[in-house]
């Protein structure tokens, strides 16, 4: 019988990168790939927390370095792209998670705040594809790449327009790239976390008024935990998903279902 | 360990419709993760050379006939699994037929008998299955095969299409009506597959021309692009995703 190979989730030889890496899903992302077997270059601008998922790597044996990056600044990604590939030869999967939020009324909204946000989740997702992308270009053999949407690429949100508008623009580029990489087996993907709780919703799951709308929305009742991802964030990564290619995937506790 | 999120060792399932293609492929997966399983369809001699392959895994594996569109024989599924594998934690839902011709000539009989096993035997497992895993009290994952004509259409294959267009919202009601017991409910959406069902299709060549060239990919899906979703939908690797569609195209619905 013909061997699935790609069901055994095993990332023993491979590079992956992963922005947004010091802290939230994106350090359980992090450490889930390691777990896993794969070299991980953290790329992140806050060094301490990149540093302790680092620790938390090696501790268990695996590798991992950290990089710092400010996603926002496209000549740093250049720099960041072409240190990873010096150090590790090679990169095989992209996890761009690195995301700010400000809220404020929109009647308010201030513009530098705006730029923040779309520069470091739209323009930053982008170029860290641009990069990556033409590395896996180059050399042939393909790679995933998972982007982070999110449920405001659907609804709205409240009092955080650019960071619906960001979500929006990385939901279609997602499917953008994976119409021009998807022939060179490059797959393109993009997974939409619900409400999950980290430091980024902490303010208002301690809400107590939008703690219980949300609740009363989840079909499963209760908040996503960090490590819900990293199953999805590894999935998409994996052969398991060679097929998948352009698809936004919601690990939302089923919010969008209800 | 980050790997036994995917590890289907001590899993007991069903999978409907695993004598070929799609749901051969999804059953390939779930037997090498070491899922037990219940494998139906229709025709007993292929359902049997299946069962074979599958047992060099190491699981239990049991053929049960069964005719999706045979309310008896779906009534009786679930509960003959549970007593045979001892429980039961996934379903997967994935027989189905399709009927060809424009919408303007389609028959209600074909239209009728797509419904009745593409979407209320659909329903009918997954209502015997939810009413034991709620029994059972620690949840359990379902999974329905849908389709990508459920948002784009497709040409002649109207019965077919709004088919999966029920069984796309059946997906979101049955994950909101089952969330506080623990089960998520997902689909998993093929785009177009070298399978038996879409030999009418691919043997037109001008049809066969156009959808290959509406994949980014550029190629059709075969069965085993589908084992590791499957995997992944019925592992607790998705611990938190209910109510959603995975489309898995080629890149088909990004062009």
């Amino acid at each position: 019988m013909k061997k699935y190979n790609g069901v055994t989730f095993d990332f023993s030889g491979k590079v992956a990168v992963i922005t947004g890496g010091s802290s939230g899903i994106f350090q359980g992302v992090a450490k889930g790939y390691g777990e896993a077997g794969a070299k991980v270059a953290i790329v992140d601008v806050n060094m301490k927390g990149a540093e302790e998922t680092k620790k938390a790597i090696v501790d268990k044996g695996g590798t991992a370095k950290v990089y710092k990056c400010d996603v926002s600044n496209v000549s740093m990604i250049v720099d960041t792209v072409a240190q990873i590939i010096k150090d590790f030869g090679k990169i095989d999967v992209l996890v761009n998670g690195a995301g700010v939020l400000y809220r404020a009324k929109s009647e308010e909204y201030p513009e530098d705040k705006w730029d923040l946000v779309l520069n470091v989740q739209a323009k930053g997702t982008f170029f860290m594809c641009r990069e990556v992308g033409r590395h896996m270009l180059e050399r042939g053999e393909g790679g995933k790449i998972i982007n982070t949407s999110s449920m405001l690429a659907w609804s709205g949100g409240y009092i955080v327009p650019s960071y619906a508008a960001a979500k929006a623009a990385i939901t279609q580029f997602t499917k953008s790239l994976c119409n021009e990489w998807s022939p060179h087996g490059i797959n393109v993907n993009a997974i939409a976390p619900g409400y999950i709780l980290t430091d980024i919703t902490r303010p208002i799951h301690d809400d107590p008024n939008r703690n219980r709308s949300i609740l009363e929305r989840l079909p499963v009742g209760r908040w996503g935990d960090p490590d819900d991802l990293v199953g999805p964030f590894l999935f998409l990564g994996s052969g398991a998903a060679d097929y998948i290619h352009g698809t936004i995937l919601p690990v939302d506790g089923g919010w969008l279902a209800r | 360990m980050i790997k036994e999120k995917f590890s289907l060792t001590g899993s007991r399932g069903i999978i409907t419709g695993a004598s070929r293609g799609l749901g051969r492929g999804m059953a390939e997966g779930l037997a090498e993760m070491g899922a037990d399983l219940v494998i139906t369809a229709k025709n007993m001699d292929l359902l049997e050379e299946v069962s074979k392959e599958l047992r060099k895994f190491g699981g239990k594996i049991v053929p049960f006939r069964a005719d999706a569109g045979n309310d008896d024989d779906v009534s009786r599924l679930a509960e003959a699994a549970c007593n045979v594998l001892g429980g039961i934690d996934f379903v997967i839902c994935n027989a189905g037929i399709i009927r060809r011709g424009p919408a303007h000539e389609h028959s209600i009989k074909d239209f009728d008998d797509v419904f009745n096993i593409n979407v209320r035997s659909v329903f009918l497992l997954a209502q015997k299955a939810a009413q034991i895993m709620i029994t059972q009290g620690h949840g359990g994952s379902i999974v329905i095969t849908d389709s990508i004509v459920s948002v784009h259409g497709s040409m002649n294959v109207p019965g077919y299409t709004s088919s999966k267009g029920a069984v796309n919202s059946l997906i979101r009601a049955l994950a909101n009506d089952w969330g506080q017991y623990g089960i998520r409910v997902n689909g998993i959406g093929p785009g177009f597959c070298e399978t038996d069902m879409t030999e009418g299709v691919r043997g037109n060549s001008e049809r066969y021309r156009y959808l290959s060239s509406r994949m980014a990919l550029g190629r059709w899906g075969r069965p085993d692009d589908f084992a590791g979703a499957a995997v992944y939908l019925v592992s607790d690797a998705s611990s938190y995703v209910t109510g959603t569609t995975l489309y898995i195209d080629g890149g088909f619905l990004s062009m």
